[in-house]
């Protein structure tokens, strides 16, 4: 079976490091597709910008998605991507720096599956990692691809 | 007009009145006393007049000397009777008649005893002056008695009007006080019923209570003063809730500034920290091989770093939820937050034996999430601290105060810390031991004040060194 894409919505190269090498460790071996702020994860998802001609049916498995992004936030592609029908029932985890009830709660209301705080010590933070792959990628069951919503 | 002067008025119109009254009662008395005297005088005469008329039979029946000095003196008693009253001039002549008359009979008389004339002649003439002074008498009586009668007449018809008067002046005073009294009723009790009703609407709340109070007098004056009182009282209330609405917009825009910075800080700080841990892994792992005990143990204490700053910035952001968050007020069961912490400190480190005994029932008034901070400091701290010992015990409880309010307490039988820093305990960032004795960023306790002074409570500690540490406080 081919494997599914993880799409990961973050702006900070850092992060972006430290994650894909965590995927690393956990032996996660999924294409990773980052999208570098919003208004590229929403031009992945739909298509557009510097991804089009991509085969929008194949949708990625999970989005891991910041909050804090430039050009378009976090919220407002959760908005937008639970607004269109191609990409309503995707399954998205909110990774983020901030455990501030405000952003959980609204998170939440605009339709994220988990709310995910990342650690300061990469240890735990690989070890989430780890453990989100195991249960998205593996455990859960996501919605079948190519269907509409 | 003014009231003073309507009352003023009346209060003169009655003075006025009793005087007339007074006076009226006096010359009415006067009056009859006069009238009296006069028809008591009037009787005397009449008695005189019968005792002279007795006195002149007689001196014409013996011809006394006697008598004729009785006649005399009776006479003159008689004439100064009538001097002393004005009685009019018949009844004067009358008796001066009656004087002649007599006059004229002793002379006649004594010629007849000197003289010797013819009686009959002398008899004749005799009967004429008897008759004469009969008839004068008789004159002089009807007067007396008219006089008599006048007076009485005089007496009662001064009665009759000085009745018809005095009831006239009591029925005017009466009026006058009856007049009074309505002035008092109209102009000073209605006004003043209207003005407490204003005054209690105001009282009530209602702002916008006035008197619709027109006349010009002095209740008028006060009710215009009291509209004037009101309108400044209302002004004054509309300009105190405007200052308080622009207090509390102010109030919210700085919480929402804070609240900003906050956010601000949980994200954008943590993120560097998260570079630092997770590159220093990074390094560690895969440069393993050129890196040295000295270059790995280094980088270790890079990443203890970042870690301990990532906790200080969530301690910080806790605190600054207490102080900055809504409090929910309510009914919390403390014994069962306690509970629950336990469990949570028990599953972090399920190798430890420790003993936790926590009372049960223990409910207090406050908000949820704040007391649950408390706790978990306070609990999470009798933990760490009692760390280094084999067993520990941990204690949650109640005591009774002096005052009657019960205060709650957290006691371990751990580390302790020495009473001589007891002020230091709760400032922030302030801690009694090494970083490696006990972890910690020394924010916890400066939470759990907030957190108990917010509810209007106190914290306070005492403790040993190595005989444990107890942890009051009251909500």
């Amino acid at each position: 079976m081919e494997k599914k894409a993880i799409l990961l919505v973050e702006d900070n190269p850092d992060d972006v490091a430290l994650t894909l090498r965590a995927f690393d460790e956990s032996k996660v071996s999924n294409e990773v597709v980052v999208a570098h702020d919003g208004a590229e994860a929403l031009d992945y998802l739909f298509a557009g910008g510097k991804f089009a001609g991509r085969d929008v049916n194949a949708m990625p498995e999970v989005i891991l998605l910041d909050l804090k992004l430039s050009k378009v936030d976090g919220l407002e592609v959760l908005r937008r991507l639970r607004a269109d029908d191609r990409t309503r029932l995707l399954p998205v985890v909110i990774l983020a720096s901030s455990k501030e009830e405000s952003d959980v709660v609204n998170g939440y209301k605009l339709g994220a599956n988990s709310y995910v705080r990342k650690p300061v010590d990469f240890g735990q933070f690989a070890k989430a990692v780890r453990d989100l792959g195991l249960y998205w990628l593996i455990l859960n069951e996501g919605p079948p691809q190519g269907r509409r919503a | 007009m003014k009231i003073k002067t309507k009352l003023l008025l009346t209060a003169g119109a009655s003075i006025a009145v009793a005087l007339v009254l007074g006076l009226v009662v006096f010359l009415t008395n006067r009056q009859v006393d006069q009238a009296m005297a006069k028809g008591q005088t009037a009787d005397r005469m009449l008695e005189h007049v019968s005792q002279l008329n007795n006195v002149a039979s007689d001196y014409m029946l013996h011809g006394e000397e006697r008598a004729q000095t009785q006649w005399y003196s009776r006479y003159d008693s008689l004439a100064n009777l009538l001097a002393a009253e004005e009685f009019g001039a018949s009844i004067g002549e009358d008796l001066q008649g009656m004087e002649r008359t007599f006059a004229q009979l002793v002379a006649s008389r004594e010629l007849q005893a000197a003289t010797g004339a013819e009686i009959a002649v002398a008899e004749a003439g005799e009967e004429r002056l008897v008759a004469q002074l009969s008839l004068r008498s008789q004159s002089f009586a009807a007067d007396a008695g008219e006089l008599a009668d006048e007076s009485r007449a005089e007496i009662s018809s001064t009665r009759q009007r000085a009745t018809f008067l005095i009831l006239a002046l009591v029925g005017a005073l009466l009026a006058i006080v009856a007049s009074a009294g309505f002035v008092i009723l109209w102009n000073i009790g209605n006004p003043i019923a209207r003005l407490t009703r204003a005054a209690e609407g105001i009282a009530k709340g209602d702002l916008n209570a006035r008197l619709d109070i027109t006349s010009k007098d002095e209740v008028g004056i006060l009710g215009r003063a009291f509209n004037t009182m009101a309108g400044a009282l209302q002004d004054s209330y509309t300009q105190l809730e405007r200052r308080v609405a622009e207090r509390m917009a102010e109030l919210e825009a700085a919480n929402r500034e804070l609240e900003a910075f906050s956010y601000s800080v949980s994200h954008d700080l943590r993120a560097p920290l998260r570079s630092i841990d997770g590159f220093s892994h990074a390094l560690v792992e895969d440069q393993a091989d050129k890196l040295d005990e000295q270059g790995k143990n280094l980088l270790g204490r890079v990443r203890a770093a970042a870690q301990r700053m990532g906790q200080l910035i969530d301690d910080l952001l806790v605190l600054s939820r207490v102080t900055r968050g809504e409090m929910h007020r309510e009914r919390v069961d403390l014994s069962g937050l306690a509970q629950a912490t336990a469990e949570e400190l028990r599953k972090e480190g399920p190798e430890r034996t420790a003993e936790f005994i926590i009372a049960d029932g223990l409910v207090a008034n406050g908000d949820e999430q704040l007391l649950r901070v408390v706790l978990a400091n306070l609990l999470g701290n009798a933990w760490k601290f009692t760390s280094k010992h084999e067993k520990a015990r941990i204690e949650f409880a109640a005591a009774r105060q002096q005052s009657g309010e019960p205060a709650y307490f957290v006691r371990d039988d751990g580390a302790g810390f020495d009473m001589a820093y007891v002020d230091k305990l709760f400032g922030p960032f302030q801690r009694l031991h090494a970083m490696h004795e006990f972890p910690g960023s020394g924010v916890g306790l400066a939470s759990v004040q907030r957190i108990i002074r917010r509810h209007g409570g106190r914290v306070w500690a005492e403790a040993e060194v190595e005989h444990g540490a107890t942890f009051y406080f009251t909500l």
